[in-house]
């Protein structure tokens, strides 16, 4: 990718720790050590199940949670230590800035009170502190303009009960864009709307990234929609990176066995043909627990659910190793005997 | 073929006629479901498919007598020779998860958070079961999780909140057929779960189907999910059957231009890079448009679809469609 990075991720991990007794804690490892960089006008796809830790990593990188270890740069700039940004609400404010968040649920994440213009209206207002109300009202309607809410002027004096699922995530993103960010996090856009109102958001996503030249990370679980729009594709098991690279090297041909897994599960009619599935009607693995395997215990994340997992994956971890052709796989066997 | 269906005078499972489900509002009468009328033999897998607000839900709970004020339906939903709207309360009791059962949209959510599972499901069979058959009721219980690839020592003593989302759906599935009931109406039984746990779930369900002779009504708005185990597709709009058939021949050439759109929106992992969609909104239900619903949002809209309801003609073996297109 020859445009300049906008944002980037080094070894990113993010521990929780949860109470499960009355003095015993325990720690779920939700992101362990991911490295991630997004360039200028890249749809970044962040696949995984759930409990794989696409959220949290999205979440991490938005400067919404704090990182337990490793830190995330916006243009060079670590948010950690920037000097400008010593209390913590001028660095929320600088993070907002960078990276935006369009939430999966768009029933819960408008203000249900408020109508569609004054929601948009206040995000820019503080934003511009500058800007006279004129403007401000100027620049609401361009912006529902630009996400396809039209028309406009019925549009903004609505309340979010009065519009269809479709419509409320298109609003989401107009409030986000309000604040000109570099960096967009969808977190599941389209999952909780319906199949045929979801290409519609798909092509806002695309044309955002034409027009406005932004950079998205498209949270997921659905490898078909990330085909559609990506340019790359992270998969994430357990909070670690098992397979990336560019979207159609990995679709076309899945290296790691947890890439097939997910590719696999699809059902039959959107995989087509000419797709390299190997073990498409393998029987689903048993070991489906998401809790965290205590320290010092060094396998693949994925040794327990592996349909080919040899001895060396139970003693040693898999790094991501790049192959000749672009991608990068956490796997002892990927790529050995087929490339 | 199926041991657990006793012989019957008709030969369908279920006929539905006419059923239309409304919903008193302030703003007018929404009607939800509209002159719906299908069939389903036994051993059928019938899918229905439809956006959110087609009334999919609303059929599936007048199909299981569910509805309660201000909702209204009219119609008949025969189950063997008892119409299902007509029955007392007592008569749904003995109905329910024994002869007909329901796994509800988001059902696992629908387990009580505060009572284990074991609690909950032998609730269930203590209500069917004689005072004789009671001391089976743990076998049931383990025989129909382990139907499902559950362990029951392992779930039975569990809270709902100690399992998986996958996990809760199973227990679900597990007490709807623990009764060996002849019809299992699901709604969305895989729309919150991620594709691997969803590929699952719909293999057992087809698994399921092939080793107990169930006959399955599956509700979705995902027409490649139930294009994986469905024999038979009803495709619902605005609260009407815009078009019925085989599923393979539906797939392979939709005949509704909403078909059409359904069949186009399914994102592939081959070929061009594009998602169609339907342009448009569904429609606010109680201000439905005029004469076909569907042509505000309709490409190949005639000047007789804003004036004129568009009935079901058939196009060939076991196939209708409600289009002027096809008069």
């Amino acid at each position: 990718m020859d445009e300049p990075l906008v944002l980037k991720a080094e070894k990113v991990t993010k521990h929780f720790e949860a109470k499960t007794g009355l003095l015993k804690r325990t720690v779920i490892r939700a992101v362990e050590s991911v490295d991630l960089e997004l360039h200028k006008g890249e749809i970044l796809a962040l696949v995984g199940e759930s409990g794989s830790g696409k959220t949290t990593l999205g979440r991490v990188i938005a400067g919404m949670y704090s990182s337990t270890n490793g830190g995330v740069s916006y243009f060079g700039t670590d948010t950690g230590d920037a000097p400008s940004l010593q209390d913590k609400s001028t660095k929320r404010r600088f993070a907002a800035q960078q990276v935006q968040y369009v939430f999966q649920d768009p029933f819960s994440s408008l203000p249900p009170h408020k109508k569609i213009k004054s929601s948009i209206y206040e995000v820019l207002k503080l934003y511009r502190p500058k800007a006279d109300a004129k403007g401000l009202e100027d620049e609401t309607k361009k912006l529902l303009e630009l996400v396809g809410l039209t028309p406009v002027e019925q549009m903004k004096e609505k309340f979010p009960h009065e519009l269809s699922g479709g419509q409320r995530q298109r609003v989401s993103f107009a409030r986000a864009l309000a604040v000109r960010p570099k960096v967009l996090i969808a977190d599941e856009p389209v999952s909780m709307l319906d199949v045929s109102i979801r290409a519609g958001i798909l092509e806002l996503m695309k044309r955002l990234r034409d027009g406005e030249g932004l950079s998205i990370i498209y949270i997921t679980h659905d490898i078909t929609t990330a085909r559609v729009i990506s340019d790359t594709i992270y998969v994430l098991y357990r909070g670690r990176v098992v397979e990336k690279g560019p979207i159609d090297t990995v679709v076309q041909k899945p290296l790691h066995p947890y890439t097939i897994t997910l590719i696999s599960s699809l059902p039959g009619l959107t995989l087509g043909s000419g797709v390299h599935v190997p073990g498409r009607d393998a029987p689903a693995a048993k070991d489906r627990s998401l809790r965290s395997e205590p320290p010092g215990i060094d396998h693949c994340v994925f040794y327990a659910r592996c349909p080919i997992a040899i001895e060396l994956c139970a003693r040693e971890r898999p790094a991501l190793r790049g192959l000749a052709d672009g991608r990068e796989v956490a796997c002892f066997l990927a790529g050995s005997e087929t490339t | 073929m199926i041991p657990t269906l006793e012989v019957s005078p008709v030969d369908n499972l279920l006929e539905v006629t006419d059923l239309s489900v409304g919903y008193v509002t302030k703003n007018g009468l929404l009607r939800a479901v509209n002159e719906v009328s299908f069939k389903v033999s036994p051993g059928d897998v019938t899918g229905i498919v439809g956006e959110s607000g087609s009334g999919k839900t609303s059929l599936a709970n007048a199909l299981l007598a569910l509805l309660r004020p201000p909702a209204i339906s009219k119609g008949r939903v025969s189950f063997g020779e008892r119409n299902v709207l007509s029955l007392n309360d007592d008569e749904l009791r003995k109905l329910r998860w024994k002869e007909l059962s329901y796994i509800p949209q988001g059902s696992m959510n629908s387990l009580n958070p505060v009572m284990r599972i074991k609690d909950q499901f032998s609730g269930i069979l203590q209500t069917h079961l004689d005072q004789a058959e009671r001391d089976r009721t743990r076998r049931v219980m383990e025989d129909s999780l382990s139907k499902v690839g559950l362990d029951a020592h392992n779930v039975l003593d569990a809270y709902p909140h100690e399992l998986s989302g996958g996990m809760k759906q199973r227990v679900i599935i597990a007490m709807a057929i623990s009764l060996g009931p002849k019809l299992i109406v699901a709604d969305e039984p895989t729309t919150a779960l991620d594709v691997v746990t969803q590929k699952d779930i719909m293999t057992m369900l087809a698994e399921l189907k092939k080793q107990m002779g169930l006959t399955l009504i599956l509700i979705s708005h995902d027409i490649s999910i139930l294009a994986e185990i469905c024999n038979y597709l009803l495709v619902m709009y605005a609260g009407r059957v815009v078009e019925r058939g085989r599923s393979e021949d539906i797939l392979s050439s939709p005949k509704h231009p909403y078909t059409s759109g359904l069949v186009a929106s399914i994102p592939r992992l081959t070929g061009e890079k594009r998602v169609a969609g339907i342009p448009g909104e569904p429609p606010d239900l109680v201000t439905l448009p005029t004469g076909c619903a569907f042509h505000p949002r309709c490409k190949y809209r005639m000047t007789a679809c804003v004036s004129q309801v568009p009935s079901s003609v058939s196009v060939g073996d076991e196939r209708e469609v409600a289009c002027l297109l096809y008069r």
